[in-house]
């Protein structure tokens, strides 16, 4: 049985030949500049399948178990993130809270202390008193009962009315126990007495019925206390009522400052 | 002729990438995989003259060899020698272009590739002639993985040509 190489003797010749320098340039270090082109050329190449590879045996070499630890890990890490997330976003909002301060305070020419919020007050005090708030300056800090406090954009949300060495309690304006001596700015000037009623809202008293209050008029500190400047603004009227049986008007404030977020608050102090 | 070139280049570089860079890389049984080899059996139906696989091969060895922890040559004198022999035994034995052919000249062309690797890094000193046992210990994974790429490949090319 005969068989047929089919590759040409002398093809074959020069090819072994080839090989054959090939493997002389190789030893000799001739060919070591063309190999270097070569390993330069290709290697960006490999690398990306090698990458490739490299995945795909990750993918098929990670066992169940693998996967669970990996996610326990992944979740507790999100967690730890979310923490994190949450203390950035409280910092950036205290962070334009007190540029707002920063802007309020350029234009006020009082003197004002910055007070964190530490805690609101428990249910039962709140029943009696009202709302407050208990902030982390107090005494030592120079603080006494009377003083006004702000928020950023330096609307009044209410009045120390105890101190302790450390911190303070703040009535809210909707608070019964927070009472201000207030000025409208409308054509009479009215004054009133400003009082909180059932944690909702605001009520002023003594206003003469001859008084012409407007809806929208706005309330100010009226500077007639000695440890509330005046000017400060506290609400803005919503409800005006005359009773014939009556010797004062019914006149009601919504206050201007929002309660719920409060974080940071300014104390002002007289000069 | 520049086209032929060009394309010989790509060829021999993505089989390169290929072997050495993606499958060198999989868990056992996928690495034992051979490109090399089963471009050298599937090459003679592709109608490319010996003289031409010859030296497509040979380059192949070169770049495989600059990668390969093995000695400098190995690649270099494996793949021409499996080109010969392949075509040998396309020439004289394996002219219909059914898949038993491919898959019986796929475990005579393993076969070869064994031996002829374990007697090359013999004689260069790089193993044991003793140790022909340690081949045949992954004969059987080479065997099962490089006869169901064949297949594979087999089909795609059958779909690709109709």
């Amino acid at each position: 049985m005969k068989f047929k190489l089919a590759l040409d003797l002398k093809k074959f010749i020069r090819f072994v030949l080839i090989l054959g320098l090939i493997l002389i340039l190789h030893y000799t270090n001739a060919l070591r500049p063309l190999e270097n082109l070569t390993l330069r050329l290709i290697s960006p190449i490999i690398k990306v399948f090698y990458h490739s590879g490299d995945n795909l045996s990750a993918a098929l070499t990670k066992t169940k178990q693998d996967y669970q630890n990996e996610a326990e890990i992944l979740r507790a890490e999100n967690g730890k993130l979310l923490v994190e997330n949450a203390d950035l976003k409280v910092a950036a909002t205290e962070n334009i809270k007190l540029r707002e301060f920063l802007g309020f305070f350029g234009k006020d020419q009082h003197q004002h202390l910055l007070a964190n919020i530490i805690a609101r007050e428990n249910f039962l005090e709140s029943a009696r008193s009202g709302q407050s708030l208990i902030i982390d300056r107090g005494s030592s800090n120079g603080l006494y009962i009377g003083l006004p406090v702000t928020n950023e954009e330096g609307v009044v949300v209410g009045k120390i009315i105890s101190v302790t060495d450390r911190t303070s309690a703040v009535c809210l304006l909707t608070s019964s126990a927070c009472k201000f001596a207030v000025s409208l700015l409308n054509s009479d000037h009215t004054f009133g007495v400003s009082e909180g009623d059932l944690g909702l809202t605001i009520k002023i008293n003594f206003v003469s019925q001859s008084e012409k209050i407007i809806i929208g008029d706005l309330a100010i500190s009226s500077g007639m206390e000695a440890t509330v400047p005046a000017g400060l603004l506290i609400g803005r009227v919503n409800r005006a009522e005359i009773k014939d049986n009556d010797i004062w008007q019914n006149v009601n404030l919504e206050p201007l400052a929002d309660f719920n977020n409060l974080r940071i608050v300014s104390v002002i102090l007289p000069n | 002729m520049w086209k032929r070139i060009l394309s010989l280049v790509v060829i021999i570089v993505l089989l390169a990438a290929i072997q050495l860079g993606f499958i060198n890389t999989l868990p056992f049984f996928w690495n034992r995989l051979n490109i090399f080899l089963i471009a050298i059996i599937f090459a003679p139906f592709f109608k490319v003259d010996v003289s031409t696989r010859l030296l497509l091969f040979l380059f192949l060895g070169l770049a495989a060899d600059l990668f390969s922890f093995y000695f400098f040559g190995y690649y270099l004198m494996l793949l021409p020698l499996l080109v010969i022999c392949a075509n040998f035994l396309v020439v004289n034995f394996f002219s219909v272009k059914s898949l038993f052919s491919f898959l019986t000249l796929g475990l005579i062309m393993i076969v070869v590739n064994n031996l002829l690797s374990w007697l090359l890094l013999s004689i260069f000193g790089l193993t044991k002639f003793a140790s022909f046992y340690l081949f045949l210990q992954e004969f059987g994974v080479d065997l099962l993985g490089n006869l169901l790429l064949i297949t594979v490949i087999y089909f795609l090319v059958s779909k690709i040509r109709r």
